[in-house]
């Protein structure tokens, strides 16, 4: 008898154990992390008697978390790869929005500065038109400018992101080292039993460092786990926590990077970084942000360059050959902050139309130096001076140290500085800066056509150049001009074999024009300084022939074609960001699914658990009842 | 398979954030119109339509350019106009003149009246534009074209023409100097020019001239001996080099035929009388004006003065009719720009209907194609929310 009651009292015991832990699952429902936890039944010792074995009830082995390492791993794995598309996309989607708006595109405003180009061309002499091109040329500036800032207040944001992440990973790190040092005392002092909410703890945090940092996570015997990021760098071994820390790139001192403390410094682990935020936040800096950058700077530098260049080759309402009309800047070669030699290399920009829409690094390796692309790694090396995209770069100042390194950023430079150089609209170079012209005395059916300068050197013409039509000019019988001014001599024209037209150069200022035509003996054609001619807007044309050219990246494209493409490139980084962020999504919903409907708690599940104890707690009641009113049957028996 | 509670409350949540995400971006298209709002929706739609939107606004600045182009010929070819009707009237006023039976006071009133016609034609060459550039200086606007001092004419300008673009590639002029206009006119019938020696004393008078066969340019001196006893007068042409060219004898009327040209006199030159041929120059409009103002002021006392008169004005005459053919084609050639801008706008116009047609289907939204998908995922909304409302309905624990 008094076994019964015993069975019957460990059975109650045990039962409203698992009661707590069905009610412990109904309260923690809305928990983060929580995993189910069952209470695991197990039947008392066994007796043995004369009759065999005998049962003597039922004990609780332990409480267990209902919990699938795999299952778990999983959801931390596909949490980095969801969290590094959300902040990909999160920052290019602002991109996109700031190129979203056509009417306020740079396009716009480079249509609306040729269109006023072509204006002053209608009527060169006039101020007002030439005050509304200057009017339209800052505009362009200014929205390059905007533009410029947008990308820089993005710049900022990636690096708000990155000390963001890093403290979060550090205070995250700290916590999970205390939760460690927690959990292996618990196992300790409990004899192995597992301390369930704290495990659940741990996973929580976990799963948020995951979000910031991919992070290879291995538990240990003793309950604890250790975590790696990168290849194989402990950010928490037991309980012993290493920080991460932000560190300034070695030539872009606004570039934050990624760091971790150690014996030596902080040494930088930028590249090893793999999923989360963090990485999310790098890759838009180098696949989105700084291309973006780099193509509007190339459309900075390629349009100052080439748009000067034409202007130079022009002649002011003064008179006065033009100057540049933007501003441009030389670049620099940047050098790293590691740099121990005196190198201090310079460059000059020869060809800008084969500039590329990238940085280029340049390199000394103790016997010779590299220049290398940095978008394809093109590159070249020697001695120097090395030309690479239209680029010269000397590098024979200063002795450089082996391992010294430069960063050069043409076009994110020129992205910068961009500015207008000329505030004076008479100072717009409309006209060509000589004329050329026939005698009206002459008889003969010669004509002078397609003058043309390519070069401001020898310019404005201090005097005018005259032919004269000589039909023994190289001799007798050899036809040609005589030249006077300029470059003097004769040339040879024959009127019998070269009347369909023929083109003559001269090296001053690189005049360049046809002759066509009879011309008569004597007949003069004159070449001279176009001083006066206010009228003119030959220049202004040929610079206006500038906006359809493809002057830009190897000849290729045009301004406006710079520009789209810019946009292109933005528009399908945003589509696959946002297509990557959906299949990532769904892929962590999936793993988090599995993770649920293995852990998570069902409160259907929970109320026919419930119920079901209730009934074993009355099966177990009535059980001991029957066990009393039989020792009272026995007791009354006896007692007669 | 198992179900959290958490995740069945999560999963109806999510469905039904998902519709409204879609809603909320399909009324944003309804609301803008737009099929395109960022680079994003379509990337090579994003950039058509930024190509698209640049031709356009190209050919607009263009349509500018073409009607500036037009202004700017039209005000040339009405200066132009006026200046033929001028010199229509100097030819009528000139024929008038030289008429044999005018008094030198009538001739030298219809020359006062010439020089008149000539200050209203330099007025005229010298006209400016609404902004006040000269419109016959070639570049240098800022400067009268012609000036006059001490009966010379001077041009002050050059001979250069401002161009303006008005399509892909088509330069127009919308300009031309007033040296291709007024100065550039050659002399005589085009090829080559006859007049009188200064001290001819007979009374040959240059008539018509012309071409037969292709004219040898050189200068040829006709020099007339005596007269025979028929009244024809023995003559010969010598070239730049003395050597005899031709000879004959001519009568009044007559005409003298030498190295491809042809000359007709009338009258009856003395012994000794020279007349030169040399090939045509340009010669402006003005002087040749001025000469015959000046001629017919010049009172003649002589016969002798009476026949240079007549040459002079034989020259003057067909100097002027250099001058009309001359002011008619550059009128033609305004015309034929003219012309040219209107094709050229025409073919602007057809190209930019075609560029705004392929922008709209580009980026505009097509309403019936999003209201549909606006309805379907108004119903799915809908559906999600009540199939959510049931389902959180559903609990054991209501049951206990």
């Amino acid at each position: 008898m008094a076994d019964s009651l015993n069975i019957g009292s460990s059975a109650l015991l045990s039962l409203q154990q698992a009661m707590s832990a069905a009610s412990h699952n109904i309260a923690n429902v809305n928990t983060e992390g929580f995993s189910r936890q069952k209470v695991d039944f197990q039947a008392a010792p066994t007796q043995l008697t004369g009759a065999g074995y005998i049962g003597s009830g039922v004990t609780v082995g332990g409480v267990d978390r209902v919990y699938d390492q795999f299952l778990n791993n999983q959801v931390r794995n596909f949490t980095s790869s969801q969290s590094q598309y959300e902040a990909f996309h999160g920052l290019t989607v602002q991109v996109n929005n700031v190129f979203a708006d056509s009417e306020n595109s740079l396009n716009a405003s480079l249509q609306n500065f040729f269109g006023a180009l072509q204006d002053v061309a209608d009527s060169p002499s006039t101020l007002p038109e030439r005050q509304a091109l200057l009017g339209e040329a800052a505009n362009l500036v200014d929205r390059q400018q905007s533009f410029n800032n947008l990308l820089e207040d993005l710049s900022r944001d990636v690096n708000g992101h990155i000390t963001t992440a890093v403290t979060e990973i550090n205070s995250l790190t700290a916590s999970i080292g205390k939760l460690n040092h927690e959990i292996v005392s618990a196992i300790g002092s409990s004899g192995g039993k597992s301390p369930n909410d704290l495990l659940d703890q741990r996973d929580v945090l976990l799963n948020r460092l995951a979000e910031k940092v991919n992070v290879t996570v291995t538990e240990q015997d003793d309950g604890a786990v250790n975590i790696f990021v990168g290849k194989g760098q402990g950010l928490v071994v037991g309980s012993d926590v290493t920080r991460l820390t932000t560190v300034r790139n070695s030539y872009d001192t606004q570039r934050l990077e990624i760091g971790i403390d150690g014996v030596a410094g902080n040494a930088n682990i930028t590249r090893f970084l793999k999923g989360g935020e963090l990485q999310g936040a790098l890759d838009f800096r180098e696949k989105v942000l700084e291309p973006a950058q780099m193509q509007l700077g190339l459309l900075s530098i390629g349009l100052a360059n080439t748009l000067n260049s034409q202007h130079q080759l022009g002649m002011d309402l003064d008179g006065n050959l033009g100057a540049d009309f933007f501003t441009t800047v030389t670049p620099s070669a940047v050098a790293s902050v590691n740099n121990a030699g005196t190198a201090a290399p310079t460059i000059t920009i020869d060809d800008v139309s084969n500039l590329q829409a990238s940085d280029y690094k340049l390199a000394y390796d103790g016997a010779q130096w590299s220049l290398t692309r940095g978008n394809d790694g093109t590159s070249v090396s020697g001695a120097g001076p090395l030309v690479l995209d239209g680029m010269t770069v000397d590098v024979g100042m200063g002795i450089p140290a082996t391992g010294d390194s430069f960063l050069l950023k043409p076009a994110r430079e020129a992205l910068t500085s961009l500015s207008l150089a000329i505030s004076d609209p008479r100072k717009i170079a409309m006209a060509a800066p000589v004329i050329a012209s026939g005698d009206i005395n002459n008889l003969g059916s010669g004509s002078i056509s397609g003058l043309s300068v390519s070069d401001p050197t020898g310019l404005p013409l201090p005097g005018p150049i005259s032919l004269s039509f000589n039909p023994d000019a190289l001799g007798v019988g050899i036809p040609g001009f005589d030249v006077v001014g300029g470059p003097g001599g004769t040339i040879a024209y024959d009127p019998a074999t070269q009347s369909n037209g023929t083109t003559f150069n001269f090296t001053v200022g690189g005049i360049s024009f046809d002759i066509a035509g009879v011309p008569g003996d004597g007949d003069v054609f004159v070449i001279e300084s176009n001083a006066g001619g206010v009228g003119d807007n030959r220049n202004g044309l040929l610079m206006g022939e500038l906006q359809l050219k493809p002057l830009l990246a190897g000849n290729e494209s045009s301004y406006q074609q710079v520009y789209s493409g810019l946009v292109a490139d933005v528009g399908i980084a945003t589509r696959q960001a946002e297509a990557n962020l959906t299949v990532e999504s769904s892929l962590l919903q999936e793993a988090v699914n599995s993770r649920e409907s293995v852990s998570g708690v069902n409160l259907d599940e929970e109320a026919a658990n419930l119920l079901k104890l209730q009934q074993s707690y009355q099966a177990v009641a009535q059980m001991v009842s029957i066990s009393n009113e039989m020792f009272q049957t026995l007791i009354r028996a006896t007692g007669n | 398979m198992r179900l959290s509670t958490t995740q069945f409350y999560q999963q109806g949540l999510t469905a039904m954030q998902n519709q409204q995400s879609k809603l909320q971006k399909t009324e944003h298209h309804l609301a803008t119109g737009l099929r395109i709002m960022s680079p994003a929706d379509d990337p090579s739609g994003a950039v058509l339509a930024l190509n698209l939107n640049d031709n356009i606004a190209a050919i607009g600045q263009f349509e500018r350019n073409a009607s500036v182009a037009e202004n700017q010929l039209s005000l040339e070819e009405n200066v132009v106009s006026s200046v033929t009707d001028v010199l229509q009237r100097v030819r009528e006023l000139s024929i008038q003149g030289n008429n044999a039976t005018n008094s030198n006071e009538s001739r030298r009133a219809i020359g006062i009246e010439i020089n008149e016609r000539l200050d209203e034609m330099l007025a005229l060459a010298n006209s400016r534009d609404a902004s006040g550039e000269y419109l016959f200086s070639g570049y240098r606007v800022d400067s009268p074209p012609f000036t006059q001092s001490a009966g010379n004419f001077s041009y002050n300008g050059d001979n250069g023409q401002r161009h303006v673009q008005i399509g892909e590639g088509t330069q127009i002029a919308i300009r031309d100097s007033g040296r291709a206009v007024f100065q550039e006119i050659p002399s005589g019938n085009g090829s080559f020019e006859v007049s009188a020696g200064t001290s001819n004393t007979g009374s040959g008078v240059i008539g018509q001239s012309g071409l037969v066969g292709s004219f040898v340019p050189d200068t040829y001196t006709v020099t007339f001996g005596a007269t025979a006893v028929d009244g024809s007068v023995s003559y010969q042409v010598t070239d730049s080099a003395l050597t005899v060219v031709s000879s004959g004898n001519y009568s009044d009327g007559e005409s003298i035929k030498f190295s491809g040209a042809q000359i007709t006199l009338s009258g009856q030159p003395a012994n000794g009388d020279t007349f030169t041929v040399q090939p045509s120059k340009n010669q402006d409009i003005f002087s040749t004006v001025k000469s015959i103002a000046d001629a017919l002021i010049n009172p003649a006392s002589t016969q002798a003065d009476t026949t240079a008169f007549h040459n002079t004005m034989a020259q003057g005459l067909s100097n002027l009719d250099q001058a009309m053919t001359h002011m008619s084609e550059v009128r033609s050639g305004i015309g034929a720009r003219l012309n040219n801008i209107d094709a050229q706008r025409n073919i602007n116009a057809d190209f930019q209907l075609q560029l705004e047609k392929v922008l709209s289907e580009t980026v505009d939204l097509d309403y019936a194609d999003a209201i549909s998908e606006f309805n379907l995922q108004l119903t799915s909304l809908q559906a999600a929310q009540q199939v959510y409302v049931k389902t959180q309905e559903l609990s054991l624990f209501r049951f206990l």
